[in-house]
């Protein structure tokens, strides 16, 4: 017995706090950052375009036949404060094609076209990195080139939307798994190489 | 200046210490008025029937059975006979822990071991979980799959005895509305163990109830924002989760034995993941909660400016340790690190 607690004794504690806690997938993406992002989309819309496309976007979400599973937003995002996760998740399926082209078509005149349809670009690209990070987080396992991948491939090209194009005012946190956690338990990593806070997002 | 005088914390009778926690189903069977009702139970909840098919089993075996076997009459009687059966470590108590302004609180809870008891005594979770470290390779990478591949565990394992097995706890808890309108909330942790592999571990069955937290209620707007208020909320969640993981100090020195149908494990436990929403996690860890504050992360101590910086490097992201936060606690500069100044419960646990 007291081989053991001298064992015991000469090892500092293997719970931090500070590292064990994390916020769960649904609350930080599906809930958190994708609702952020589709809100700010929408106000951002409004402002290079007007009413008009914020409309257009309800009425592409509204004009998808169905299928199965999939569910139709029939009012558009009217009631995007009651969504779900599930709703979320649904609309990621298809947002990328909802999104594409909007800016094109109803851009007001203080934008030429050229700057329009690279905005354009650049919206429907990060809606597609972003698809693609979820994705990632929802994978079984990670080789360690993995999260290397996931910083280099989707994280990196992801902020760069943001920042070259100004297109939210990207004040999340942006860090992923090899610098806060890499090395803790696979779970915390799954977790952690997600790389936002979702509050810091819902107040940006 | 906060008035500490505002609460006052209870102390709560300690769980008796054991030393081997029996999982194996002979001792966990509850008593039933025969041998075959207990079976027809087990049936019904093995393949979770409904009252009408299990009514029609019934029907079918009072045809077949001899006269003495005593079944029940109906699945509903059965159901309401098992709903009655106490079964030692399914029971929760309630005990008194903080007052608040001449208001009480209570604790729902049942002790920690008693709800991995539950979890454990699952025979087909059981069977899906691993005690060990076992390292996962793919030309030469590391492959992280489940927390027993990770690098916690390796360390976790190596500094205890050999033979001696990790068992890792995660905590859940989220306030939860209990109705459409949202009047009425309460706000569950639930237990569930990183032993089991995670497609079993996704499952329902595979999380159990740990207790209610208790909740701080305000009278009106301004004590809802005054300074003691606050101070009584961290303080009443923090000690309300120490109540409910506390018995695991008590092993932390020697573990305990986990005894199975057909074996014996010699376990340490560890909690490893606390899970929870962005307030939860600050509520946890005792920084600040709001996204304003100079520090915002509660892992790490990036400026809130900093945060959407995608190319810090490694050297100038520092985490959050328990040593560092100890030291500006102690040393009274909290606040610089958007750090509530009280000491988390979490920095004595193994």
């Amino acid at each position: 017995m007291s081989f053991n607690n001298i064992y015991l004794t000469m090892n500092v504690s293997h719970l931090n706090i500070y590292a064990a806690t994390i916020p769960d997938r649904m609350h930080h993406l599906d809930l958190g950052l994708f609702n952020y992002q589709v809100t700010y989309t929408r106000e951002l819309l409004k402002e290079w375009c007007g009413q008009i496309a914020v409309d257009e976007l309800d009425n592409r979400l509204a004009r998808i036949p169905r299928f199965p599973g999939l569910k139709i937003f029939k009012n558009g995002l009217e009631n995007i404060k009651r969504f779900t996760a599930d709703e979320f998740r649904n609309m990621m399926k298809v947002f990328v094609f909802v999104i594409e082209g909007i800016i094109k078509k109803h851009h007001k005149t203080i934008l030429s076209a050229n700057q329009a349809s690279k905005l354009d670009a650049a919206l429907v690209n990060a809606y597609y990195l972003w698809n693609k990070m979820y994705l990632y987080s929802r994978r079984e396992y990670f080789l360690e080139s993995d999260l290397n991948d996931f910083e280099v491939l989707c994280l990196a090209p992801y902020v760069n939307c943001f920042i070259t194009y100004k297109i939210l005012p990207f004040n999340c946190t942006v860090y992923i798994g090899s610098n806060c956690s890499m090395g803790h338990s696979v779970r915390t990593t799954l977790q952690k190489i997600l790389p936002f806070r979702t509050s810091i997002a819902k107040t940006a | 200046m906060i008035d500490e005088t505002e609460y006052s914390l209870h102390d709560v009778e300690p769980t008796p210490i054991f030393d081997t926690l029996d999982i194996s189903s002979t001792t966990n069977r509850p008593e039933f008025p025969s041998e075959e009702f207990g079976d027809f139970m087990e049936l019904v909840t093995k393949w979770n029937l409904s009252d009408a098919c299990a009514n029609d089993i019934l029907k079918f075996s009072r045809k077949i059975c001899r006269d003495d076997v005593k079944l029940p009459t109906s699945a509903k009687q059965a159901r309401q006979l098992l709903d009655r059966i106490n079964v030692s470590h399914l029971s929760f108590k309630k005990v008194h822990i903080m007052t608040y302004k001449e208001e009480p609180y209570h604790l729902r809870y049942r002790p920690i071991f008693d709800a991995i008891k539950e979890l454990l005594s699952n025979k087909e979770i059981l069977d899906n979980c691993t005690f060990e470290f076992n390292s996962l390779s793919h030309e030469g990478q590391r492959i992280y799959y489940e927390q027993y591949n990770g690098e916690w565990w390796e360390r976790v394992q190596n500094s205890l005895p050999r033979l001696a097995k990790v068992l890792s706890i995660i905590l859940y808890s989220d306030a939860t509305t209990c109705d459409h309108l949202g009047k009425s909330s309460e706000h569950p942790v639930y237990l569930t163990l990183g032993n089991i592999i995670s497609w079993r571990r996704n499952k329902p069955d595979a999380k159990v109830l740990l207790g209610y937290l208790p909740q701080l209620k305000a009278k009106t707007i301004s004590q809802k924002r005054s300074e003691g208020f606050r101070l009584a909320k961290r303080a009443l969640y923090q000690y309300s989760l120490d109540i409910l993981i506390r018995p695991l100090l008590d092993y932390q020195s020697d573990g305990f034995d986990l005894k199975t149908d057909n074996d014996v494990l010699w376990c340490y436990p560890f909690i490893s993941v606390m899970l929870g929403d962005l307030p939860e996690n600050a509520a946890l860890t005792l920084t600040f909660n709001s996204a304003n504050c100079s520090h915002p992360c509660h892992a790490c101590l990036v400026e809130g400016d900093k945060l959407n910086n995608a190319k810090l490097s490694d050297d100038q992201i520092v985490l959050r340790t328990t040593g560092t936060m100890k030291a500006f606690v102690d040393q009274g500069v909290a606040q610089q690190y958007s750090l509530h100044d009280m000491k988390n419960i979490f920095w004595r646990y193994p």
